[in-house]
């Protein structure tokens, strides 16, 4: 009987301290379901599963800047209030899921929420209205990315280098959607301190994140204040999703992964 | 005696079924990150009777919400002319497509765009809802920017 009480009470103390220290374990979405955004505004209450949008295929291929500024997509999930009859009008997911138009002249992109169904379209709306349903993937991340240069985290992909080296060229603009504009004046890089000592500063690029993001998707809405030291950041801010968290820890490699952005040599 | 090892047992049982058994958190994106296992209340197909307020033609395999809620999300108001069209967008056009290099325009200039976005506003409002939606977002996510860019100017 005292063993019993002893071992009960050892587990207790150890579980405590577990929970004590460490919290509630978040758990780590799996490489393919990172990033995805489940979209749910009207679907249930039309009777139709919750969208689930695969971020990681339209990073591939597109940049930030075009869904986010050009289509309109707002950067909160459920944030835009996308309806059936928004993709129907070709906007939105619409705008290039209308059965018409292609990827880079190629593939043909499936019409989205069309005004005519024919029986055969329940399986077509399955593609996105996929929650909780076992639907099969058209493009499986690990086939789909099996020449991508690799990450730790995230959806295991070092997208940064993927683009830099060429493996993949998202477009940035979209007949009859985007505006044709001059080239970008790319701002010039700076460095931010940490505030824990021997912690590398960071050093951000603004060429890195302009080529996804151009200016709208970041300024003013995600980094208001554009005068040095005029905004304190601060990690938790970021973990909490302000800031570099807005994109950093949801769809763009998260901040767990600090050597990404802490690289300036302690001197 | 039996009586104390069991509530033991049972008190053991509870505490580690509260520790490690507890439904856990999804990663920082919450909400937006789809779960690895799909959540109870998600419907696992599509409903296979259209409901009462699905059109008559609709067959019955196809989720039929979908005609039967699109259009009464459609706007009352009647669709601008071709010609109004025209007019907003290229406005529209002219002025975002500056954002790009709107660093190098001057206070003045970026002044005068704000004021041509304030002046469009009111000419997309009366658009369709969803062209309404959309390009009013963009306009704002561009006038935004030029404010920010005067905000930022040395001297400010």
């Amino acid at each position: 009987m005292k063993k019993v009480i002893i071992v009960s009470l050892l587990v207790l103390i150890c579980s405590g301290l577990v929970v004590a220290q460490t919290g509630t374990k978040k758990k780590r979405p799996l490489p393919s379901d990172y990033g995805n955004v489940v979209m749910n505004n009207y679907s249930e209450k039309s009777g139709m599963a919750p969208v689930v949008f695969i971020h990681w295929l339209h990073r591939a291929r597109f940049t930030c800047r075009l869904c986010h500024v050009d289509i309109g997509f707002a950067m909160k999930a459920g944030g835009t209030n996308v309806k059936a009859i928004d993709n129907m009008n070709g906007y939105y997911c619409g705008t290039c899921h209308n059965g018409k138009r292609s990827f880079k002249g190629v593939e043909k992109m499936f019409e989205a929420c069309s005004k005519k169904l024919t029986p055969e379209d329940g399986k077509r709306c399955d593609r996105c209205h996929s929650l909780g349903k076992n639907v099969k993937r058209e493009y499986d991340l690990a086939e789909f990315t099996a020449k991508f240069p690799k990450e730790r985290f995230g959806n295991g992909i070092n997208w940064e280098l993927a683009e830099e080296t060429g493996v993949i060229k998202p477009l940035d603009f979209l007949d009859g959607v985007s505006i044709k504009r001059p080239a970008l004046t790319i701002q010039k890089d700076f460095t931010l301190d940490a505030k824990v000592e021997g912690m590398p500063a960071i050093v951000f690029s603004h060429k890195k994140h302009t080529v996804w993001n151009g200016c709208e998707v970041c300024h003013p809405e995600i980094f208001i204040g554009v005068k040095k030291g005029s905004t304190k950041y601060s990690m938790i801010e970021i973990f909490d999703g302000k800031y570099c968290g807005v994109c950093h820890g949801k769809v763009a490699f998260p901040t767990l992964d600090c050597q990404r952005c802490h690289t300036k040599p302690v001197s | 005696m039996r009586n104390t090892e069991k509530s033991l047992a049972i008190a053991l049982a509870i505490t580690l079924s509260v520790f490690f058994g507890m439904p856990l958190l999804t990663d920082g994106a919450s909400a937006a990150t789809v779960p690895a296992t799909a959540p109870a209340t998600a419907p696992a197909t599509a409903p296979a009777t259209a409901p009462a307020n699905a059109p008559a033609n609709a067959p019955a395999t196809v989720p039929a919400t979908v005609p039967a809620t699109a259009p009464a999300t459609v706007p009352a108001t009647a669709p601008a002319t071709a010609d109004t069209q025209v007019d907003w967008k290229t406005e529209f056009e002219d002025i975002c497509s500056k954002t790009q290099d709107s660093m190098s325009f001057t206070t003045e200039e970026l002044k005068s765009l704000v004021d041509r976005c304030d002046a469009l506003k009111p000419r997309i409002e009366k658009l369709d809802e969803t062209e309404r939606k959309v390009y009013l977002r963009r306009l704002q996510m561009c006038r935004d920017l030029l404010v920010f860019v005067i905000e930022s100017k040395p001297g400010k």
